[in-house]
Protein backbone atom coordinates (compact mmCIF):
# COMPACT_ATOMS: atom_id res chain seq x y z
CA UNK A 1 0.00 0.00 0.00
CA UNK A 2 1.15 3.45 -0.66
CA UNK A 3 1.21 5.92 1.98
CA UNK A 4 -0.38 8.55 0.95
CA UNK A 5 -2.05 9.24 -2.98
CA UNK A 6 -0.24 10.92 -5.93
CA UNK A 7 2.42 8.51 -4.87
CA UNK A 8 4.05 5.48 -6.55
CA UNK A 9 5.81 3.78 -4.27
CA UNK A 10 5.67 3.10 -0.43
CA UNK A 11 8.26 4.09 1.85
CA UNK A 12 9.61 1.05 2.38
CA UNK A 13 9.86 0.59 -1.41
CA UNK A 14 11.99 3.70 -1.40
CA UNK A 15 14.11 2.57 1.27
CA UNK A 16 14.50 -0.56 -0.54
CA UNK A 17 15.60 1.35 -3.84
CA UNK A 18 18.23 2.81 -2.48
CA UNK A 19 19.40 -0.32 -0.65
CA UNK A 20 23.68 -1.02 -1.93
CA UNK A 21 22.44 -4.37 -4.28
CA UNK A 22 25.46 -5.77 -2.41
CA UNK A 23 23.43 -5.58 0.78
CA UNK A 24 20.51 -6.82 -0.83
CA UNK A 25 22.00 -9.83 -1.87
CA UNK A 26 23.83 -10.88 1.39
CA UNK A 27 19.95 -10.29 2.87
CA UNK A 28 18.61 -12.71 0.22
CA UNK A 29 20.75 -15.08 1.33
CA UNK A 30 20.55 -14.85 4.69
CA UNK A 31 16.71 -15.23 4.36
CA UNK A 32 17.22 -18.16 2.46
CA UNK A 33 16.28 -16.47 -0.82
CA UNK A 34 17.96 -17.81 -3.33
CA UNK A 35 16.87 -17.17 -6.44
CA UNK A 36 16.33 -13.83 -5.57
CA UNK A 37 20.04 -13.62 -4.39
CA UNK A 38 20.61 -14.77 -7.77
CA UNK A 39 18.71 -12.11 -9.19
CA UNK A 40 20.03 -9.52 -7.07
CA UNK A 41 24.11 -10.37 -8.26
CA UNK A 42 22.92 -10.18 -11.73
CA UNK A 43 21.53 -6.99 -11.16
CA UNK A 44 24.64 -6.06 -9.47
CA UNK A 45 26.52 -7.05 -12.22
CA UNK A 46 24.76 -4.69 -14.78
CA UNK A 47 24.87 -1.92 -12.35
CA UNK A 48 28.61 -2.10 -13.05
CA UNK A 49 28.66 -2.75 -16.24
CA UNK A 50 26.66 0.16 -17.15
CA UNK A 51 29.16 3.00 -15.13
CA UNK A 52 32.10 1.10 -16.97
CA UNK A 53 30.97 1.19 -20.48
CA UNK A 54 30.02 4.98 -19.85
CA UNK A 55 33.32 5.69 -18.13
CA UNK A 56 35.38 3.71 -20.79
CA UNK A 57 33.30 5.61 -23.63
CA UNK A 58 34.09 8.81 -21.31
CA UNK A 59 37.98 8.19 -20.99
CA UNK A 60 38.37 7.73 -24.48
CA UNK A 61 36.66 10.26 -25.51
CA UNK A 62 38.90 13.05 -23.36
CA UNK A 63 41.96 11.35 -24.65
CA UNK A 64 40.97 12.14 -28.38
CA UNK A 65 40.06 15.67 -27.04
CA UNK A 66 43.70 15.55 -25.80
CA UNK A 67 45.16 14.03 -28.87
CA UNK A 68 43.37 16.34 -31.24
CA UNK A 69 44.17 19.78 -29.52
CA UNK A 70 47.37 18.87 -27.88
CA UNK A 71 48.79 15.95 -30.14
CA UNK A 72 51.05 12.99 -29.37
CA UNK A 73 53.57 14.24 -26.70
CA UNK A 74 50.53 15.89 -24.53
CA UNK A 75 48.89 12.23 -24.47
CA UNK A 76 51.79 10.69 -23.64
CA UNK A 77 52.32 12.85 -20.73
CA UNK A 78 48.46 13.10 -20.05
CA UNK A 79 48.31 9.32 -19.73
CA UNK A 80 51.37 9.25 -17.99
CA UNK A 81 49.57 11.24 -15.24
CA UNK A 82 46.99 9.12 -14.91
CA UNK A 83 48.68 6.01 -14.26
CA UNK A 84 51.22 7.51 -11.78
CA UNK A 85 49.90 5.88 -9.06
CA UNK A 86 51.20 2.53 -10.54
CA UNK A 87 54.39 2.79 -8.96
CA UNK A 88 53.06 2.15 -5.81
CA UNK A 89 50.78 -1.10 -7.20
CA UNK A 90 54.26 -2.00 -8.11
CA UNK A 91 55.38 -2.39 -4.93
CA UNK A 92 52.34 -4.10 -3.73
CA UNK A 93 52.95 -6.46 -6.62
CA UNK A 94 56.17 -7.43 -5.65
CA UNK A 95 55.42 -7.67 -2.06
CA UNK A 96 53.77 -11.23 -3.04
CA UNK A 97 54.95 -14.19 -5.47
CA UNK A 98 54.35 -14.20 -8.66
CA UNK A 99 51.63 -16.77 -8.18
CA UNK A 100 49.69 -14.11 -6.08
CA UNK A 101 50.59 -11.57 -8.50
CA UNK A 102 49.11 -13.24 -11.13
CA UNK A 103 45.98 -13.76 -8.58
CA UNK A 104 45.55 -9.96 -8.29
CA UNK A 105 46.17 -9.18 -11.91
CA UNK A 106 43.46 -11.73 -12.58
CA UNK A 107 41.28 -10.05 -10.24
CA UNK A 108 41.52 -6.68 -12.02
CA UNK A 109 40.80 -8.15 -15.15
CA UNK A 110 37.83 -9.72 -13.88
CA UNK A 111 36.81 -5.84 -12.89
CA UNK A 112 36.20 -5.88 -16.00
CA UNK A 113 33.28 -8.07 -16.33
CA UNK A 114 34.42 -10.43 -18.86
CA UNK A 115 35.79 -13.73 -18.16
CA UNK A 116 39.66 -14.15 -18.29
CA UNK A 117 42.00 -16.78 -18.98
CA UNK A 118 44.93 -17.78 -16.73
CA UNK A 119 48.00 -19.66 -18.13
CA UNK A 120 50.83 -21.37 -16.43
CA UNK A 121 54.53 -22.43 -17.96
CA UNK A 122 57.68 -23.02 -16.00
CA UNK A 123 58.86 -19.11 -17.02
CA UNK A 124 55.42 -17.36 -16.27
CA UNK A 125 51.71 -16.48 -15.93
CA UNK A 126 49.32 -15.11 -18.89
CA UNK A 127 46.38 -13.78 -18.27
CA UNK A 128 43.90 -12.05 -20.57
CA UNK A 129 40.84 -10.64 -21.12
CA UNK A 130 38.59 -12.79 -23.02
CA UNK A 131 37.01 -10.71 -25.08
CA UNK A 132 38.90 -7.54 -23.82
CA UNK A 133 35.87 -5.60 -22.06
CA UNK A 134 37.80 -2.10 -22.40
CA UNK A 135 39.32 -1.30 -25.13
CA UNK A 136 38.78 -4.55 -27.22
CA UNK A 137 34.81 -3.61 -26.85
CA UNK A 138 35.04 -0.42 -28.53
CA UNK A 139 36.61 -1.89 -31.30
CA UNK A 140 34.54 -4.29 -31.78
CA UNK A 141 31.44 -2.41 -31.46
CA UNK A 142 32.99 -0.35 -33.98
CA UNK A 143 33.10 3.10 -31.74
CA UNK A 144 35.83 4.64 -33.45
CA UNK A 145 34.30 4.21 -37.01
CA UNK A 146 30.49 5.56 -35.80
CA UNK A 147 31.96 8.47 -33.11
CA UNK A 148 33.27 11.71 -34.24
CA UNK A 149 35.02 12.07 -31.08
CA UNK A 150 36.90 8.91 -30.68
CA UNK A 151 39.94 9.03 -31.93
CA UNK A 152 43.01 6.82 -33.13
CA UNK A 153 46.54 7.59 -32.74
CA UNK A 154 48.62 8.01 -36.43
CA UNK A 155 51.82 7.49 -36.02
CA UNK A 156 53.40 4.74 -34.29
CA UNK A 157 55.35 5.48 -31.04
CA UNK A 158 55.24 4.47 -27.47
CA UNK A 159 52.56 4.39 -26.61
CA UNK A 160 51.19 2.60 -29.58
CA UNK A 161 53.15 -0.17 -29.13
CA UNK A 162 55.32 1.35 -32.68
CA UNK A 163 51.99 0.78 -34.49
CA UNK A 164 50.25 3.29 -36.71
CA UNK A 165 46.66 4.39 -36.28
CA UNK A 166 46.26 2.87 -32.89
CA UNK A 167 43.11 3.30 -30.54
CA UNK A 168 43.71 6.04 -28.43
CA UNK A 169 42.27 3.89 -25.26
CA UNK A 170 44.66 1.34 -25.68
CA UNK A 171 47.76 3.57 -25.58
CA UNK A 172 47.20 2.85 -21.51
CA UNK A 173 48.36 -0.89 -21.91
CA UNK A 174 51.31 0.74 -22.84
CA UNK A 175 51.69 3.26 -20.45
CA UNK A 176 51.02 0.13 -17.75
CA UNK A 177 54.38 -1.57 -19.46
CA UNK A 178 56.48 1.97 -19.03
CA UNK A 179 55.21 3.70 -15.81
CA UNK A 180 56.72 0.29 -13.65
CA UNK A 181 60.17 0.26 -15.80
CA UNK A 182 61.14 3.98 -15.51
CA UNK A 183 60.04 4.57 -12.14
CA UNK A 184 61.66 1.03 -10.80
CA UNK A 185 63.44 -0.58 -13.26
CA UNK A 186 60.91 -3.50 -13.79
CA UNK A 187 57.54 -4.13 -15.59
CA UNK A 188 55.28 -5.63 -13.25
CA UNK A 189 53.48 -7.42 -16.33
CA UNK A 190 54.61 -6.78 -19.97
CA UNK A 191 51.82 -7.14 -22.74
CA UNK A 192 51.70 -8.22 -26.28
CA UNK A 193 49.30 -7.02 -28.46
CA UNK A 194 47.23 -8.71 -30.08
CA UNK A 195 47.66 -9.00 -34.18
CA UNK A 196 44.07 -8.01 -34.81
CA UNK A 197 43.01 -5.32 -31.77
CA UNK A 198 39.11 -6.19 -31.05
CA UNK A 199 39.51 -9.22 -32.47
CA UNK A 200 41.93 -11.41 -30.21
CA UNK A 201 43.22 -11.18 -26.87
CA UNK A 202 46.03 -8.68 -25.82
CA UNK A 203 48.10 -10.88 -23.73
CA UNK A 204 49.62 -9.73 -20.18
CA UNK A 205 52.60 -11.91 -18.91
CA UNK A 206 54.27 -12.14 -15.32
CA UNK A 207 57.36 -13.95 -15.34
CA UNK A 208 58.39 -16.18 -12.15
CA UNK A 209 61.61 -14.48 -12.45
CA UNK A 210 62.13 -10.81 -13.29
CA UNK A 211 65.53 -11.13 -15.20
CA UNK A 212 63.87 -13.86 -17.38
CA UNK A 213 61.92 -11.01 -18.91
CA UNK A 214 63.22 -10.89 -22.63
CA UNK A 215 65.10 -7.78 -23.54
CA UNK A 216 62.75 -6.75 -26.68
CA UNK A 217 59.90 -5.74 -23.73
CA UNK A 218 62.80 -3.01 -22.96
CA UNK A 219 63.89 -1.89 -26.21
CA UNK A 220 60.38 -1.38 -27.92
CA UNK A 221 60.20 1.23 -25.54
CA UNK A 222 63.49 2.62 -25.78
CA UNK A 223 64.60 1.58 -22.39
CA UNK A 224 67.16 -1.15 -21.53
CA UNK A 225 67.03 -3.97 -19.51
CA UNK A 226 68.59 -3.70 -16.22
CA UNK A 227 71.23 -6.31 -14.99
CA UNK A 228 70.06 -9.11 -13.19
CA UNK A 229 69.28 -9.32 -9.78
CA UNK A 230 69.43 -12.25 -7.30
CA UNK A 231 65.39 -12.53 -6.49
CA UNK A 232 66.96 -14.79 -3.66
CA UNK B 1 48.49 -29.86 -6.47
CA UNK B 2 49.87 -28.69 -9.46
CA UNK B 3 49.61 -30.83 -12.53
CA UNK B 4 53.54 -30.30 -12.98
CA UNK B 5 57.18 -29.18 -11.43
CA UNK B 6 57.10 -25.13 -10.88
CA UNK B 7 53.74 -24.45 -10.83
CA UNK B 8 51.79 -22.82 -8.63
CA UNK B 9 48.42 -23.87 -9.40
CA UNK B 10 46.59 -26.93 -10.90
CA UNK B 11 44.92 -26.34 -14.01
CA UNK B 12 41.40 -26.51 -12.44
CA UNK B 13 42.75 -23.48 -10.29
CA UNK B 14 43.92 -21.24 -12.94
CA UNK B 15 40.59 -21.84 -14.33
CA UNK B 16 38.80 -21.50 -11.71
CA UNK B 17 40.49 -17.99 -11.41
CA UNK B 18 39.29 -16.54 -15.01
CA UNK B 19 35.43 -17.09 -14.27
CA UNK B 20 33.64 -14.00 -13.49
CA UNK B 21 32.62 -13.76 -9.95
CA UNK B 22 28.89 -13.25 -11.03
CA UNK B 23 28.81 -16.91 -12.80
CA UNK B 24 30.79 -17.55 -9.75
CA UNK B 25 27.92 -16.49 -7.38
CA UNK B 26 25.35 -18.22 -9.24
CA UNK B 27 27.02 -21.74 -8.95
CA UNK B 28 27.68 -21.03 -5.38
CA UNK B 29 23.59 -20.67 -4.98
CA UNK B 30 23.08 -23.91 -7.02
CA UNK B 31 25.54 -26.00 -4.58
CA UNK B 32 23.59 -24.47 -1.50
CA UNK B 33 27.24 -23.24 -0.43
CA UNK B 34 26.05 -19.59 1.76
CA UNK B 35 29.30 -18.90 2.77
CA UNK B 36 31.21 -18.95 0.13
CA UNK B 37 28.32 -17.52 -1.86
CA UNK B 38 28.35 -14.33 0.63
CA UNK B 39 31.77 -14.11 0.15
CA UNK B 40 32.01 -14.02 -3.16
CA UNK B 41 29.36 -11.24 -3.10
CA UNK B 42 31.41 -9.66 -1.60
CA UNK B 43 34.57 -9.99 -4.10
CA UNK B 44 32.30 -8.80 -6.72
CA UNK B 45 32.07 -5.61 -4.83
CA UNK B 46 35.71 -5.34 -4.12
CA UNK B 47 36.83 -5.91 -8.06
CA UNK B 48 33.85 -3.04 -9.00
CA UNK B 49 34.81 -0.93 -6.05
CA UNK B 50 39.07 -1.00 -7.27
CA UNK B 51 38.18 -0.05 -10.99
CA UNK B 52 35.28 2.48 -9.98
CA UNK B 53 38.15 4.44 -7.99
CA UNK B 54 40.24 4.01 -10.70
CA UNK B 55 38.15 5.00 -13.70
CA UNK B 56 36.88 8.20 -11.78
CA UNK B 57 41.07 9.32 -10.79
CA UNK B 58 41.71 8.88 -14.47
CA UNK B 59 38.81 10.71 -15.88
CA UNK B 60 39.46 13.61 -12.87
CA UNK B 61 43.07 13.51 -14.24
CA UNK B 62 42.72 13.59 -17.88
CA UNK B 63 40.07 16.09 -17.63
CA UNK B 64 42.57 18.48 -15.09
CA UNK B 65 44.81 18.02 -17.61
CA UNK B 66 42.71 19.88 -20.47
CA UNK B 67 41.49 22.43 -17.79
CA UNK B 68 45.59 23.56 -16.69
CA UNK B 69 46.65 23.28 -20.60
CA UNK B 70 43.54 24.63 -22.55
CA UNK B 71 41.49 25.99 -19.82
CA UNK B 72 37.68 26.89 -19.06
CA UNK B 73 36.56 26.25 -22.86
CA UNK B 74 38.13 23.44 -23.52
CA UNK B 75 36.54 21.41 -20.17
CA UNK B 76 33.48 22.15 -21.47
CA UNK B 77 33.62 21.46 -24.96
CA UNK B 78 35.49 18.04 -23.81
CA UNK B 79 32.87 17.61 -21.46
CA UNK B 80 30.38 18.09 -24.19
CA UNK B 81 31.64 15.87 -26.55
CA UNK B 82 32.14 13.26 -23.74
CA UNK B 83 28.45 13.07 -22.75
CA UNK B 84 26.71 13.77 -26.06
CA UNK B 85 26.49 10.10 -25.78
CA UNK B 86 24.14 10.75 -22.60
CA UNK B 87 21.32 12.14 -24.90
CA UNK B 88 20.64 8.32 -25.90
CA UNK B 89 19.88 7.44 -22.71
CA UNK B 90 18.11 10.71 -22.03
CA UNK B 91 15.86 9.33 -24.98
CA UNK B 92 15.78 6.20 -22.79
CA UNK B 93 13.95 7.97 -19.82
CA UNK B 94 11.82 9.74 -21.62
CA UNK B 95 10.07 6.47 -23.05
CA UNK B 96 9.10 5.61 -19.04
CA UNK B 97 7.09 7.46 -16.44
CA UNK B 98 8.40 9.48 -13.73
CA UNK B 99 8.17 6.56 -11.28
CA UNK B 100 10.35 4.14 -13.78
CA UNK B 101 12.89 7.01 -14.24
CA UNK B 102 13.60 7.18 -10.62
CA UNK B 103 14.13 3.56 -10.36
CA UNK B 104 16.49 4.09 -13.41
CA UNK B 105 18.40 6.65 -11.79
CA UNK B 106 18.65 5.01 -8.44
CA UNK B 107 19.94 2.08 -10.24
CA UNK B 108 22.43 4.36 -11.80
CA UNK B 109 23.38 5.89 -8.56
CA UNK B 110 23.91 2.17 -7.23
CA UNK B 111 26.51 1.61 -9.65
CA UNK B 112 28.73 4.02 -7.66
CA UNK B 113 28.51 1.48 -5.03
CA UNK B 114 27.28 3.40 -1.83
CA UNK B 115 23.78 4.25 -0.75
CA UNK B 116 21.06 5.62 -1.96
CA UNK B 117 18.10 7.91 -0.99
CA UNK B 118 14.79 8.05 -2.71
CA UNK B 119 12.02 10.50 -1.52
CA UNK B 120 8.67 10.91 -3.26
CA UNK B 121 6.29 14.18 -2.82
CA UNK B 122 3.17 15.20 -4.80
CA UNK B 123 5.34 16.77 -7.87
CA UNK B 124 8.85 14.97 -7.95
CA UNK B 125 11.48 12.48 -7.08
CA UNK B 126 14.31 13.24 -5.12
CA UNK B 127 17.22 11.08 -5.29
CA UNK B 128 20.92 11.62 -3.62
CA UNK B 129 23.72 9.66 -2.87
CA UNK B 130 24.28 10.86 0.99
CA UNK B 131 28.52 10.03 0.79
CA UNK B 132 28.54 10.89 -3.40
CA UNK B 133 30.26 7.30 -4.52
CA UNK B 134 31.87 9.62 -7.14
CA UNK B 135 33.19 13.03 -6.75
CA UNK B 136 32.24 13.25 -3.17
CA UNK B 137 33.86 10.49 -2.02
CA UNK B 138 37.05 11.77 -3.93
CA UNK B 139 36.84 15.49 -2.01
CA UNK B 140 36.65 13.11 1.33
CA UNK B 141 39.79 11.27 0.52
CA UNK B 142 41.57 14.71 -0.16
CA UNK B 143 41.89 13.76 -4.06
CA UNK B 144 42.11 17.72 -4.80
CA UNK B 145 44.54 17.91 -2.06
CA UNK B 146 48.42 17.02 -2.41
CA UNK B 147 50.09 15.09 -3.26
CA UNK B 148 47.12 14.16 -5.89
CA UNK B 149 46.25 18.02 -6.86
CA UNK B 150 42.87 17.31 -8.86
CA UNK B 151 41.60 20.23 -10.46
CA UNK B 152 39.37 23.21 -9.08
CA UNK B 153 37.67 25.40 -11.47
CA UNK B 154 38.65 28.86 -10.01
CA UNK B 155 36.17 31.10 -12.37
CA UNK B 156 32.45 30.51 -11.60
CA UNK B 157 30.67 29.54 -14.67
CA UNK B 158 27.65 27.25 -16.27
CA UNK B 159 29.48 23.97 -15.39
CA UNK B 160 30.24 25.25 -11.99
CA UNK B 161 26.66 26.02 -11.24
CA UNK B 162 27.96 29.40 -10.57
CA UNK B 163 30.68 28.72 -8.10
CA UNK B 164 34.36 29.38 -7.55
CA UNK B 165 36.91 26.11 -6.62
CA UNK B 166 34.56 23.95 -8.11
CA UNK B 167 35.96 20.17 -7.91
CA UNK B 168 36.44 19.59 -11.85
CA UNK B 169 35.06 16.01 -11.64
CA UNK B 170 31.51 17.34 -10.33
CA UNK B 171 31.43 19.79 -13.40
CA UNK B 172 29.94 16.52 -15.68
CA UNK B 173 26.57 16.99 -13.25
CA UNK B 174 26.15 20.56 -15.12
CA UNK B 175 26.96 19.26 -18.29
CA UNK B 176 24.06 16.33 -17.85
CA UNK B 177 21.61 18.97 -17.79
CA UNK B 178 22.65 21.00 -20.21
CA UNK B 179 22.83 17.99 -23.02
CA UNK B 180 19.84 17.22 -21.92
CA UNK B 181 18.02 20.74 -22.56
CA UNK B 182 20.12 21.16 -25.51
CA UNK B 183 18.67 18.03 -27.39
CA UNK B 184 15.07 18.24 -25.91
CA UNK B 185 14.31 21.54 -24.68
CA UNK B 186 14.16 20.09 -21.31
CA UNK B 187 16.37 18.03 -18.79
CA UNK B 188 15.29 14.88 -17.40
CA UNK B 189 16.49 15.66 -13.90
CA UNK B 190 17.09 18.63 -12.26
CA UNK B 191 20.12 19.02 -9.70
CA UNK B 192 20.57 21.34 -6.37
CA UNK B 193 23.66 20.93 -5.16
CA UNK B 194 25.23 21.79 -1.04
CA UNK B 195 26.30 24.72 -0.38
CA UNK B 196 29.94 22.77 -0.20
CA UNK B 197 30.51 20.24 -2.41
CA UNK B 198 31.33 17.27 -0.55
CA UNK B 199 29.88 18.26 2.63
CA UNK B 200 26.12 17.19 1.63
CA UNK B 201 24.49 15.14 -1.41
CA UNK B 202 23.85 16.68 -4.18
CA UNK B 203 19.91 16.30 -5.07
CA UNK B 204 18.56 15.04 -8.00
CA UNK B 205 14.98 15.67 -9.28
CA UNK B 206 12.76 14.31 -11.28
CA UNK B 207 9.57 16.38 -11.76
CA UNK B 208 6.54 14.20 -12.60
CA UNK B 209 4.79 16.60 -14.71
CA UNK B 210 7.71 18.22 -16.59
CA UNK B 211 5.98 21.53 -16.59
CA UNK B 212 6.25 21.80 -13.14
CA UNK B 213 10.38 22.37 -13.26
CA UNK B 214 10.78 25.83 -11.54
CA UNK B 215 12.67 28.46 -14.60
CA UNK B 216 15.33 28.63 -12.07
CA UNK B 217 16.94 25.34 -13.55
CA UNK B 218 16.52 26.77 -16.90
CA UNK B 219 17.92 30.09 -16.26
CA UNK B 220 21.27 28.91 -14.82
CA UNK B 221 22.36 27.95 -18.29
CA UNK B 222 21.13 30.71 -19.63
CA UNK B 223 18.07 28.17 -21.16
CA UNK B 224 14.17 29.61 -21.51
CA UNK B 225 11.64 27.37 -20.12
CA UNK B 226 9.92 25.69 -23.28
CA UNK B 227 5.96 25.23 -23.62
CA UNK B 228 5.48 21.59 -22.87
CA UNK B 229 2.95 19.70 -23.89
CA UNK B 230 1.11 17.98 -21.21
CA UNK B 231 2.12 14.38 -20.80
CA UNK B 232 -1.07 12.11 -20.22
Amino acid sequence: MKDREKRSFTMAELEEMGTPTVDLVQQAIDAGELEKAKKLARRMFREFSSLHDFWVSEVTTLLSYIYRHNGDEAVFKAVSECLEELSNAADAYRSQDSGRQAQMLAAGLRAHLTPVVVEEDAEKFTVMMSPCSSGGKLISNKKYETSKNLAKIKKPQRITFGRGDFPIYCANCAMENIVPMEKTGYPIWISDVAEKLGETPCKLHIYKDPDKIPAKYYERFGLKKPAPKSTK
Amino acid sequence: MPDKKNRFFTKSELKQMGVETVDRIQQAVDAGKQEETKKLVRRMYREAFFLHENYRDWITSLLSYIYRHNGDKAVYEALHDAFEQLSIIMDTYRSVDAGRQAEMLAAGFRGHLTSVVVEEDDDKFTVMMPLCGSAGRSIANKGYGKPTNFARIKNPQKLTFGKHDFPIFCAHCAMEEIIAMEKTGYPVWVIDIPETMGAGPCKYHIYKDPEKIPIKYYRRYGFKKPALKKRK
